[in-house]
C-alpha cells in the first residue's frame, strides 16, 4: 500500500498564503500594523483605496525583490537592505502618483512616503519573503495589501459616510440628516477603528461563525511577535506578559492536541 | 522668541503628533500601558527626533542642491536607521544608566512613523534649522506627553471592566477617541496666545 | 603547507568582512540610477499637471483673459502674482494667489482684481481645513462676499464668518489682506 508523505505542515499552497492574509492574519484588524494610516488616511473611500492599493503595491514588489536577492544579501545588512528596497519602491509611488494621480498625491500627503515605515511591509519583508521564492511573496504580498486595503475602504466608508455624509464623493445621507464632523476627525478614527475591531472579535467568537480558534485578546503574541526585530513597538518591551497570552497557549494546546490525535490515526492504520 | 515659543507649544498641543496627526500610534497603543515604559519611550523618541531633524535637515540642503529630492525618503530613512543603531550604541558604552532606562526602547523607534513624519513634516513646513530643532522638540514632548496622559486612562480602564468583545485593543482604542477629543480644544488657543 | 583545523573552516576574507557593506551600498546605488530614470520621465508631467490646474483656476477667474504674465511678488504669504491679459495684449486684471494659515494648514485663495481696482472674482483652493465645516469657505454664500469689495484691508467687522468655522473663515480673510497689500505692490 503506497503511503504518501504527508506535506510538512508549515507548507500552504498559493491561494492559502494569499487568502491568510484577507481575514486570518488582516494586518490592520488581527495584527495591529499599520496603524497610523488606517486612522489617518481613512477620511473618504477614495484615499483609503488608494493608500491601499499603493501599499499594496509596495508590498508586492518590495516581496518580489526581497525574495529574489534573498540568498545574496548577508544576514548582518539585510533589514537596511529590506529598507532601502521598500523605500525604492515606495518612492516609486509617489513618483507615479504625483504625475498620474494628483488628487490622491495632495489628500494622502505626508502618509504616502510614511508607507517605508508601515510595520506590515517591513515585517512581511522580513517574516515572509527573505524565506520564500518570488511567486509565493507575491502572493502573500498581494494578499496581505489586500486584505489592508478591505479594512482601509471598511474604515473609510464609515467614517465617510458618517462624517461627511457621502459615499465616493456622492451624497448619500438624507438632507435633513447633518453628518457627524467628529467621525472625519482623530477622535472618531479611534473609535472606529476600536468599534471596528470589536465587532470583527464579535463575529469569530458568535456560535454561528466559530472557527478553529477563539480568541480573547486581539493584539500581538509570541506566534506572531517572536524573533520579529521590526520591532513595530506594539509589543512593551519591558512588560514580560506581553510575550505570551492565552490565544498563543490556546494554540499551542489544540497544535498538540492535533498531533497526537494524527499520531493516534495513523498508529490505529 | 515668541515664534519659538509659538512652533513648540503648536506641536505639543495643537498640532500633536499621536492625538491630532496619528504619526506614532502603534508604540503610543502598545508602551502606554505602564507609566514608567510611557515615560522611557516618550523620553527615547524626543532624544531620537531632534538628533534625527539635527541631521536630515542638513542632508536635505544637500538634497536640493543636487536636484535630488525624490531621494529623500530612502536617504532619511536610512539615515534614521543608523542614528538609532549608533545612538544605541553610545549610549551603551558612555551612558550606561541611560541606556538602562532608555536603551530598551530604541530598537522601536526605527520604524516609528512620528520620527520620520517630523523630519519631513519640518522640512515641509520651511522651517529654518533652529526652527526645525524646536519643532522636533515640540513633536516629542507632545508625543510624552500623550503617552503619559494616556497611560493614566488606562490605568482607570483596567479596572473598569468592558465587555468581552471590547477588552483589549477595541477599549484602548476608544480610551484615545476621547483622549483625542479633549486635544481639540487647544486649537485656535496657540495662534492668539502669542498674538502670531 | 598551511593546516586548517578540521571542520572550522577558513578565517574570513578581506572580500567576506566587507562584502556585506558592498551588498548594500550596490544596493543603494542601483536604486538610486533606477529612481533617477523613473523620475526623469515622471517630473515633466507632474509639473505640467501643476502648471494646468494653475492656469485652469486662472481662467475660471479672468475668464476673458488671453494669457496670464507671472510677476514678482515679495509679500509674505503671496504665493503667485499675474497679469491678465487680453488678446491685443492690455491688462485687464491682476490675480494674485495668496495664503494664510488656518485650521488643518494654509488656506490659499486666488483673487482677481479688475483694472477698476475692485474685485472680479476670488475662489478658495483647496485646503485641508475639516471638510464640511471650515471647507465651506469655497461656498458662494462666504467667499462671494469678497466679489466686488475695493482693494482695502478688511476686518472681522466688515463680512458674515461662518459660524463654527471661525478659525478658516479668519484664515481666509487674512489672505485676502495679504493679497490686497501684494495688488498695491504689484499694480
Amino acid at each position: 500500500m503506497a503511503e504518501k508523505t504527508a506535506a510538512p505542515a508549515s507548507e500552504s499552497t498559493l491561494a492559502q498564503t494569499f487568502s491568510k492574509g484577507l481575514l486570518e492574519e488582516n494586518p490592520s484588524l488581527r495584527q495591529m500594523l499599520g496603524l497610523c494610516p488606517t486612522l489617518a488616511v481613512t477620511t473618504a473611500v477614495t484615499n483609503g483605496l488608494g493608500m491601499g492599493m499603493a501599499t499594496t503595491f509596495v508590498l508586492v514588489c518590495s516581496g518580489m525583490v526581497v525574495s529574489l536577492l534573498r540568498k545574496v544579501i548577508p544576514s548582518s545588512v539585510r533589514i537596511p537592505s529590506f529598507i532601502t528596497i521598500i523605500a525604492s519602491f515606495v518612492t516609486l509611488v509617489m513618483m507615479l502618483v504625483k504625475a498620474y494621480l494628483p488628487a490622491l498625491d495632495e489628500a494622502l500627503g505626508i502618509y504616502l512616503p510614511l508607507i517605508v515605515v508601515n510595520c506590515i511591509v517591513l515585517g512581511r519583508a522580513e517574516m515572509f519573503a527573505s524565506k520564500h521564492g518570488p511567486v509565493e511573496a507575491a502572493a502573500d504580498g498581494l494578499g496581505m495589501g489586500l486584505g489592508f486595503t478591505i479594512s482601509l475602504t471598511l474604515m473609510s466608508a464609515v467614517r465617510e459616510i458618517l462624517g461627511a455624509g457621502t459615499f465616493l464623493g456622492v451624497r448619500v445621507l438624507p438632507p435633513f440628516i447633518e453628518p457627524m464632523i467628529i467621525m472625519v476627525m482623530p477622535a472618531g478614527g479611534f473609535a472606529v477603528l476600536g468599534v471596528l475591531i470589536a465587532a470583527s472579535v464579535w463575529i469569530e467568537e458568535h456560535p454561528r461563525h466559530k472557527t478553529r480558534y477563539v480568541r480573547k485578546k486581539v493584539g500581538p503574541s509570541a506566534s506572531l511577535c517572536a524573533a520579529c526585530p521590526i520591532n513595530c513597538g506594539i509589543g512593551d518591551p519591558t512588560d514580560e506578559a506581553c510575550a505570551k497570552d492565552e490565544f498563543v497557549e490556546m494554540l499551542e494546546a489544540a497544535v498538540t492536541a492535533a498531533r497526537r490525535e494524527k499520531e493516534e490515526r495513523e498508529g490505529d492504520a | 522668541m515668541a515664534q519659538y515659543a509659538s512652533i513648540l507649544f503648536s506641536m505639543i498641543l495643537v498640532n500633536n503628533f499621536v492625538l491630532v496627526k496619528f504619526l506614532g500610534i502603534c508604540p503610543f497603543l502598545g508602551v502606554s500601558k505602564k507609566f514608567d515604559s510611557a515615560v522611557g519611550m516618550g523620553f527615547a523618541v524626543t532624544l531620537v527626533m531632534v538628533l534625527a531633524i539635527a541631521v536630515t535637515w542638513p542632508i536635505q540642503q544637500l538634497l536640493d542642491a543636487w536636484g535630488l529630492e525624490y531621494l529623500q525618503t530612502i536617504a532619511f530613512i536610512l539615515v534614521i536607521a543608523t542614528l538609532v543603531q549608533l545612538l544605541e550604541m553610545a549610549m551603551k558604552r558612555y551612558l550606561p544608566p541611560l541606556h538602562a532606562s532608555l536603551g530598551v526602547f530604541l530598537p522601536l523607534i526605527t520604524t516609528n512613523c512620528a520620527v520620520l513624519g517630523v523630519t519631513i513634516l519640518t522640512i515641509d513646513e520651511g522651517y529654518t534649522y533652529p526652527q526645525a530643532l524646536v519643532a522636533g522638540l515640540g513633536a516629542g514632548l507632545g508625543f510624552l506627553l500623550a503617552m503619559v496622559i494616556f497611560s493614566g486612562v488606562r490605568r482607570r480602564v483596567e479596572e473598569a471592566e468592558p465587555p468581552e468583545v471590547f477588552q483589549g485593543m477595541p477599549i484602548t482604542l476608544i480610551s484615545a477617541a476621547i483622549t483625542a477629543m479633549s486635544f481639540m480644544g487647544f486649537s485656535g488657543v496657540i495662534d492668539h496666545l502669542f498674538g502670531a | 603547507m598551511s593546516s586548517q583545523t578540521a571542520g572550522k573552516g577558513s578565517s574570513p576574507s578581506a572580500f567576506e568582512t566587507i562584502r556585506p557593506v558592498v551588498v548594500l551600498v550596490v544596493i543603494c546605488m542601483v536604486a538610486g540610477a533606477l529612481l533617477g530614470v523613473v523620475h526623469s520621465v515622471t517630473d515633466p508631467i507632474a509639473t505640467a499637471n501643476a502648471e494646468k490646474k494653475a492656469q485652469e483656476t486662472y481662467a475660471q477667474l479672468v475668464p476673458q483673459a488671453a494669457s496670464f504674465e507671472p510677476v514678482d511678488c515679495s509679500v509674505e504669504g503671496c504665493t503667485a502674482a499675474l497679469e491678465a491679459r487680453d488678446g491685443s495684449g492690455n491688462v485687464v486684471a491682476h490675480v494674485i494667489v495668496a495664503q494664510s494659515k488656518g485650521y488643518g494648514g494654509q488656506v490659499p485663495i486666488a483673487v482677481a482684481f479688475g483694472a477698476d481696482g475692485k474685485v472680479l472674482s476670488i475662489t478658495a483652493m483647496s485646503n485641508e481645513e475639516t471638510p464640511g465645516l471650515g471647507t465651506k469657505i469655497a461656498n458662494d454664500s462666504y467667499i462671494g462676499q469678497y466679489v466686488g469689495l475695493g482693494a482695502e484691508s478688511i476686518s472681522a467687522d466688515d463680512i458674515d464668518l461662518i459660524s463654527g468655522a471661525t478659525i478658516s473663515s479668519k484664515a481666509a480673510l487674512s489672505a485676502f489682506n495679504i493679497a490686497v497689500t501684494a495688488y498695491e505692490e504689484v499694480r
